[in-house]
């Protein structure tokens, strides 16, 4: 194997491997290098003996984790993501899946359903006028205002007089004033149509959020969102990852790399242009391996490189809203149906569908809690992601600071309150097969003021944010790769060579359809 | 296509596509000639019957030849058949008619030829020695699914929803009328901007309560109930606003009048701008002044207001506004 690449990229998570598989498809050489026996790192899907597995090295390296029950039979039949999110219909992400060809290898349907705990109960979330319409929750006059409100958060809202001065304030906030909605209604909108984790968050990312959803509904169906087969993020990253050994990227996985120096001077190798920049050392592997550009993800980089490293942050801006600074998690499996049925609809053709979103406001639980959203996702046979009959409920809080309190008293009030919930729904039984917590450490996305090393670039792990995630990390992606492919073509000097993030296709050309797999 | 070069038409390339457009005209011109000479013969032969299904296919608006195949069927090929058969033929008519929509929703000669093949299913299978309406209901019964298929995908097109209406007057056992109420609040519930939906409500009303089977007062109230759900959502929609007016009616109810009046009244305080309120307001209070209260000054002032109002809000139909102010200071 030839040892010289033009980008060793260090981890398969999700950016990453869209970043080695647009570098890959570029034309590049590329080595693509993850210490775990799977991919996806740290966004990765796992059966149930692989998580087992996951929660024991956790043990070991002391990160906090505790882990109830057995695990049951079909381990294999079940897919859990360690990175629960959903792709919104109309975005750089899923724009990406699809130009690049990824969106063929995974399948894909429509979230079944986005509700929210209020007063003791789940209910919908009004998504378009027809939503209103049929509502009964609502007054005549709420549902005037919320008819105004979403054409207000679906047109260009930027100069509006209605925001002039409200950008930063608490979008709670502007619900009440500028549109008189009713607590109940704004909390509905801010947590449910928004997506916003914790009670402070400003008015203008949050209607950019919401504008954005808005919009993507209607692409595939009525929600605005998908969701992948096979536990999602981590059976995607897999997606680009093959799309990238397809065009000739190299794959190594389950091996550390022990070492990697910086070797600006010294050509080793006369018969190349430019000399190599960085050598990699990989545990148990015979040769060194060279590159001119590495890639890495942060949480990879050794400490002295880190430093040192461009990292790259995600362009949506938050502009002083809070950032998470850990997400406090659980997994747990149960055994029985996690279908929230339907009600109001009457459509007669669309079926229950076992993936859905359901969302606890902050402060609407006794017991949780006063600060953040948290978003209970559930996934079953439907995305292949259990064996029939059973089910994932995905419990994810944001925490603001580091927090005194394990995951498990974080989280179970909200486990219990959910299986209540899907026991009287379902009048069956439901029981709780095994469980998991853990508190999720988020790199903080701070840049580099000083000069950094050319040719090596960071990226951040993917962003816990539930819909918005995998749009950051397409948009982190994209940009990696641009700076990347500047970088290699400004020493080949090679001008003619344009770098498109994805290049058409060679099907496309040729007017074959690009069918997915629905 | 998306992203599919856009090859430059060369003369050659052109002419080339000429070409072979050519020779499909010549193909259509020569299976015209040879379908009407036999029509002009009045050939009723199964051969005949092939030839329009080949022509029809290449354009199904050609209702001449819809007519000659009808007579084929009528003279040539029915009188050699069981009912039976008859049914099959039908029913085969239907099929290929029902392809033959899905590309060409709205023209009109299909609809016509499905009536035909409808009206003429015969009496059958026997039972008991008594000849049933089987095959009939059967027709029929696929007719409305085909017509509900047609509403889901477009459910503003009023060719459907009046076939529809076509199919539930005609079908040998009819639907009940709360069934189609229930229908159509589906399809407004599902997109309240629908005029066809409405108005087949309405229709669907008008027979339920002659018939005794709902009780027209309470009836109304719920309707209006209903409505003034469509109306705060969206108070620029016009169906809404035309139900509501038919709702009201002649305004003989002056109780019903007045609550409307106030509820529409408080819908324009929180949308001040709205053309729809202002107009229906004048509308209703004109009501009232004509049918129950024809001296109030309170009531004429109100409606002068409202339309000076318009007359700002809507200046195309200035004229119009400043007629009617005239009237009312008569």
């Amino acid at each position: 194997m030839d040892n010289h690449f033009d980008v060793i990229v260090l981890g398969t998570g999700l950016t990453e491997s869209i970043t080695a598989a647009a570098l890959s498809k570029a034309g590049f050489k590329v080595a693509h290098i993850d210490p775990n026996p799977y991919y996806g790192a740290d966004e990765a899907s796992l059966s149930l003996d692989e998580l087992v597995k996951w929660v024991d090295r956790r043990k070991q390296d002391n990160h906090s984790v505790t882990h109830y029950g057995e695990v049951p039979p079909h381990a294999r039949q079940y897919s859990v993501s360690l990175a629960p999110s959903v792709i919104p219909s109309i975005g750089p992400f899923i724009s990406s899946l699809i130009a690049s060809g990824v969106s063929r290898y995974g399948s894909f349907k429509l979230l079944g359903r986005v509700v929210i705990y209020d007063g003791g109960i789940l209910k919908d979330v009004p998504q378009s006028k027809d939503d209103i319409f049929q509502s009964k929750a609502m007054s005549l006059l709420e549902k005037r205002r919320v008819t105004r409100f979403l054409m207000f958060a679906a047109g260009e809202f930027e100069n509006s007089k209605e925001l002039h001065g409200q950008e930063n304030s608490p979008l709670l906030d502007f619900l009440h004033k500028t549109f008189l909605l009713s607590e109940a209604t704004a909390r509905a909108i801010t947590y449910a149509l928004g997506y916003c984790c914790f009670i402070t968050e400003t008015t203008l990312p949050a209607l950019h959020r919401i504008r954005a959803y808005l919009k993507a509904s209607g692409r595939y169906g009525s929600s605005s969102f998908l969701v992948g087969y096979y536990g999602g993020s981590g059976e995607i990253a897999q997606g680009f990852c093959r799309a990238a050994a397809v065009s000739g990227g190299v794959y190594i996985l389950g091996r550390s790399v022990t070492r990697i120096s910086v070797d600006p001077a010294g050509p080793e190798c006369p018969d190349l242009k430019s000399d190599p920049r960085f050598v990699v050392e990989v545990d148990d592997f015979p040769d060194r391996l060279h590159c001119r550009c590495l890639i890495s993800s942060t949480t990879l980089l050794p400490g002295h490189l880190r430093t040192l490293a461009d990292v790259i942050c995600p362009q949506i801006s938050s502009c002083g809203s809070p950032q998470p600074f850990a997400m406090a998690r659980c997994i747990a499996i149960v055994d029985g149906p996690i279908t929230v049925s339907l009600d109001t609809k009457d459509s007669g053709t669309s079926e229950v569908s076992d993936s859905s979103l359901l969302v606890f406001p902050p402060g609407s639980l006794k017991g949780g809690s006063d600060v953040s959203a948290v978003h209970v996702m559930t996934a079953g046979p439907g995305t292949m992601s259990a064996p029939s009959g059973k089910g994932i409920l995905y419990i994810s809080m944001p925490l603001l600071t580091n927090s005194i309190h394990s995951a498990e008293t974080l989280l179970r009030p909200y486990l219990t309150a959910v299986l209540i919930l899907f026991r009287a729904e379902q009048q069956e039984q439901n029981t709780l097969i095994c469980s998991t917590f853990y508190i999720q450490e988020l790199a903080s996305c701070t840049g580099n003021t000083s000069d950094s090393l050319v040719g090596l670039l960071a990226v951040p792990s993917l962003s816990a944010h539930t819909t918005q995630g995998v749009d950051e990390a397409a948009v982190v992606a994209e940009a990696a790769f641009r700076k990347a492919a500047a970088f290699l073509d400004g020493e080949i000097k090679d001008i003619s060579k344009q770098n498109v993030f994805w290049p058409l296709l060679a099907e496309m050309v040729e007017g074959e359809v690009n069918d997915m797999q629905w | 296509m998306h992203n599919v070069k856009r090859n430059p038409q060369t003369p050659e390339a052109l002419a080339e596509k000429n070409q072979r457009e050519q020779s499909k005209i010549i193909e259509f011109l020569t299976l015209t000639e040879d379908v009407l000479s036999r029509k002009k013969k009045q050939e009723w032969s199964n051969d005949a019957f092939e030839l329009t299904q080949r022509l029809l296919q290449i354009n199904p608006e050609f209702y001449t030849v819809w007519n000659y195949r009808r007579n084929i069927l009528l003279n040539g090929i029915f009188p050699q058949s069981t009912p039976e058969q008859i049914n099959d033929l039908l029913s085969n008519e239907l099929s290929m008619t029902t392809t033959a929509l899905k590309a060409n929703p709205k023209v009109y000669w299909i609809w016509n030829h499905r009536r035909w093949c409808l009206e003429n299913v015969p009496d059958g299978p026997e039972r008991n020695g008594v000849p049933s309406m089987e095959w009939r209901q059967a027709n029929w019964d696929k007719e409305l699914f085909v017509v509900e298929r047609m509403l889901d995908a477009d459910a503003r097109n009023f060719l459907a929803w009046n076939y529809r209406r076509y199919v539930l007057a005609n079908m040998p056992t009819r639907r009940p009328e709360t069934s189609e109420l229930a229908y159509t609040s589906r399809k407004i519930g599902a997109n309240f901007s629908n005029f066809s939906a409405w108005h087949q409500r309405s229709k669907t009303l008008v027979g339920l309560w002659e018939s005794g089977q709902l009780d027209p007062i309470q009836s109304r109230d719920d309707e209006f109930e209903l409505v003034s759900n469509a109306l705060y959502t969206d108070p620029d929609d016009q169906s809404a606003w035309i139900y509501h007016r038919w709702l009201i009616g002649s305004g003989e109810n002056k109780a019903q009048l007045e609550r409307e009046i106030q509820l529409i009244f408080e819908l324009l305080q929180e949308q001040p701008d709205s053309k729809w309120c202002m107009e229906s307001l004048v509308h209703y209070k004109r009501l009232l002044l004509q049918n129950h209260s024809p001296d109030s000054q309170t009531l004429k002032q109100e409606c002068v207001e409202l339309l000076s109002r318009l007359m700002d809000l809507d200046p195309v139909r200035y004229f119009r506004y400043q007629d009617l102010r005239r009237d009312l200071d008569q």
